[in-house]
Order: C-alpha cells, then sequence, then structure tokens
C-alpha cells in the first residue's frame, strides 16, 4: 500500500479547519467555566460569568451551525485509502454525533435559561426569544439534560482526539493533517510497514 | 297581565339595563381603603437581561379625595424582606444588608404631600420615597380610572438604586446591575 507524503496529504478547506478549531477552543473554554460557575453562590462574579458562558455558548451555536452548513456543502477530503471500513463508519459516526451535540448543547443551555425565567441577552445587546416558559420543573430536568450532554461530548472529543493521535503517530496515516493547514508540518516522516 | 304589558315590561327592563350599563359610574367622594389586588414591582437589568421583581406585602393608606385634593393624602409602603424576585437565592440577597437591607429598616414607603391635576383622571403627587434608611423627594405621575365603584391608580417611576445605596460592595458596579431600577405601582382603592 503507498503512503502519501504530508505535503500531497487531502485537507479539509480552510474555512472547515478554522471552524473546527476555533469551536474546539471555544468549547474547551466553556466546559470548565460552567462546572464553576455552577457552584457559586449568587454574587457579581457569578453574574458575570453566567453571561460570558451563554455569550460564548450562543456563539458556538452560530459558528457550529455554520460549520455543519459548510459540511453539507463541502465534502470532506477523502480518507486514506488503507484505513479499514469499520474504522470509517465509526469515524462518520462519532463526528455525526459531535454535531448532533454540539447543536443540542447550547440549544439546551438556552432552553434551560428560558425555563428559569431568564432571558438570553447575547453580548448583553441582542435578547433571544425565549425557547419555552418559565418552568422550575423544566428548568431543573434541562440542568441535567445541559450536565448529561456536556459529560457525553467531552467523552466523545477524548476519544475523537485519542483515535486522531493514533492515526497520526501510531498509523502514519496523515488522518490528522487533513485539519491542519498545508504549512504545517512540511513532511513527516513515515515508518515503513 | 296581557301580552302587551308584558313586553312593555320586559322591553322597560331591558332599555334600563343597557342604560346602567352605559352610564359613567359616579366617581366617590373618596377612596380610602387600598384592596389586596394592589402590587408594588420593579424591573432591573443585569448585564441586559431584564430582570422582574415584586414585593408581597404591601400596605396603603388612601385617603384620596378627587374633589378635594389639598386634603388628600397616600401612603404607600411594602415590607422590604417580602420582595420575590424569582428565586429563594436572589430574595435572601436582596433583603440582606447590600440591598434593601429589610432587618434595618424593614419598610420601603412613599408618603405623598401634593396632588396636582394634570388631566382627567390624572395627578401629578409629590412626597417624599424612602428605602433603606435613605429618604427623597419623588414627584410621580398617577393615572386613575374607574373600575365599577372602585378607583385604580396607576403610577410609575425610575430610581437609581445608587442614590439609596441599593447594592453596596461589589454591587455597586453598575455594569452588571444597572443603576435604572423600574418601579410600578398599581393600587386598587375603593370608597369606605
Amino acid at each position: 500500500m503507498s503512503s502519501t507524503p504530508a505535503a500531497e496529504v487531502a485537507r479539509y478547506t480552510l474555512p472547515a479547519q478554522l471552524l473546527h478549531w476555533l469551536i474546539a477552543l471555544l468549547i474547551f473554554g466553556l466546559f470548565p467555566l460552567g462546572l464553576y460557575m455552577h457552584g457559586l453562590p449568587l454574587s457579581v462574579r457569578k453574574i458575570e460569568l453566567y453571561s460570558w458562558h451563554k455569550w460564548f455558548g450562543i456563539t458556538v451555536l452560530l459558528l457550529v451551525v455554520l460549520r455543519i452548513g459548510w459540511r453539507l456543502t463541502h465534502r470532506p477530503p477523502p480518507l486514506p485509502g488503507d484505513i479499514p471500513p469499520w474504522q470509517q463508519a465509526t469515524a462518520a459516526l462519532m463526528h455525526e454525533l459531535l454535531y448532533l451535540l454540539m447543536l443540542c448543547i447550547p440549544l439546551s443551555g438556552w432552553a434551560l435559561s428560558s425555563a428559569a425565567g431568564v432571558h438570553v441577552v447575547w453580548w448583553g445587546v441582542w435578547k433571544l426569544p425565549n425557547l419555552l416558559p418559565a418552568n422550575p420543573a423544566m428548568a431543573h430536568l434541562l440542568e441535567l439534560v445541559h450536565a448529561t450532554l456536556n459529560y457525553t461530548l467531552v467523552a466523545l472529543v477524548a476519544v475523537h482526539m485519542a483515535a486522531a493521535l493514533k492515526h497520526q503517530f501510531i498509523d502514519h496515516d496523515g488522518v490528522l493533517l487533513r485539519m491542519l493547514p498545508r504549512l504545517l508540518p512540511r513532511s513527516l516522516p513515515r515508518q515503513r510497514r | 297581565m296581557s301580552p302587551l304589558s308584558i313586553k312593555t315590561l320586559c322591553g322597560g327592563a331591558l332599555l334600563s339595563i343597557c342604560a346602567a350599563a352605559w352610564a359613567q359610574p359616579v366617581p366617590a367622594a373618596a377612596y380610602t381603603h387600598a384592596l389586596p389586588e394592589s402590587s408594588v414591582s420593579f424591573s432591573a437589568t443585569q448585564m441586559g437581561v431584564p430582570m422582574k421583581g415584586h414585593f408581597k406585602a404591601v400596605t396603603a393608606q388612601i385617603d384620596f379625595m378627587p374633589g378635594d385634593l389639598a386634603k388628600s393624602h397616600v401612603e404607600v409602603a411594602v415590607q422590604s424582606a417580602s420582595v420575590d424576585a424569582g428565586s429563594a437565592q436572589t430574595n435572601a440577597l436582596l433583603a440582606g444588608a447590600d440591598w434593601l437591607a429589610a432587618k434595618a429598616d424593614p419598610q420601603t414607603r412613599f408618603v405623598s404631600s401634593q396632588f396636582t391635576p394634570d388631566g382627567p383622571g390624572r395627578y401629578w403627587v409629590s412626597g417624599t420615597f424612602s428605602v433603606k434608611g435613605h429618604s427623597q423627594p419623588l414627584r410621580v405621575q398617577v393615572s386613575t380610572h374607574p373600575d365599577g365603584k372602585d378607583l385604580i391608580m396607576d403610577a410609575a417611576f425610575t430610581l437609581d438604586r445608587t442614590a439609596f445605596g441599593l447594592g453596596t460592595g461589589s454591587w455597586a458596579d453598575t455594569s452588571v446591575v444597572a443603576a435604572a431600577i423600574a418601579v410600578q405601582v398599581h393600587l386598587v382603592v375603593s370608597p369606605q
């Protein structure tokens, strides 16, 4: 089986890459922020952190919608030919689950805020409509939903990252390079199998 | 009775009922009793998000005589500890020392000193507003309209919370909780 030099690996488009890493970065910040802010007693700090969390959360929602729109209109680069079909299928399923979670999590947060009777005002300027009426029982339920979806996302992201690193540094099939701009690395020595 | 006179009787009764319904209610000489439907509510903004609340314990001493404004007097008070902004945590914070300090000053109140007419059913009412040990003169526009034999009195005003020390310590930061607090007073008053 032939190996593709790193410089010739078929890669995702630049917008796909930018959205991928930007969303990843924001999620990496939002998750610990959510965990931390939730435990705070009512204070100025808590109000500020909740606001930032919601503002960046809605931003992620928009970026994810853009990412999905781009994905639907731009076919990803083909996987290296020597990846077994079961791994290709698993990867496809993994990515679909990630998209689903990245949509549902900010939506559940928005719904949670609505059920708690607190409008989401994006960046303190754009007041978003409440997704549902204020309802303490629903708010409690949505808190569990938001938390559960988040923990599921963390687990899947861990697998997603581990798989990318496995393919790159154990299989040496250049899969991770597909999501990196062509500049780096210039070339990656590939072990002969 | 003859059929004709029954018809006349019914027709007359119907007309009287219609006339009664159409007739303007006669304003009472004096309204002295505030009904439990009266409410005092407020809205604030925290980081762009509108928040609302009200006070559960409202008392009012009313002596409102539309025909004798010089003798009219209105006093509205709320128990500061009865604040309800939607959650137990928030209520405890608002009743606490940084905000209403209900333990130190249990009542938030407005006491009128002067009524000035401002069009049909509308008045400018001057008085003193007191909260958290601070008192300031306040002039509010009150609009009234009859509700059966009762009278509805509505007033709305905006106060600067920093003038009253509402929100001290870290809460003084008006970029988190805005300085302007809108207050709505809705009194339903009845004649004795």
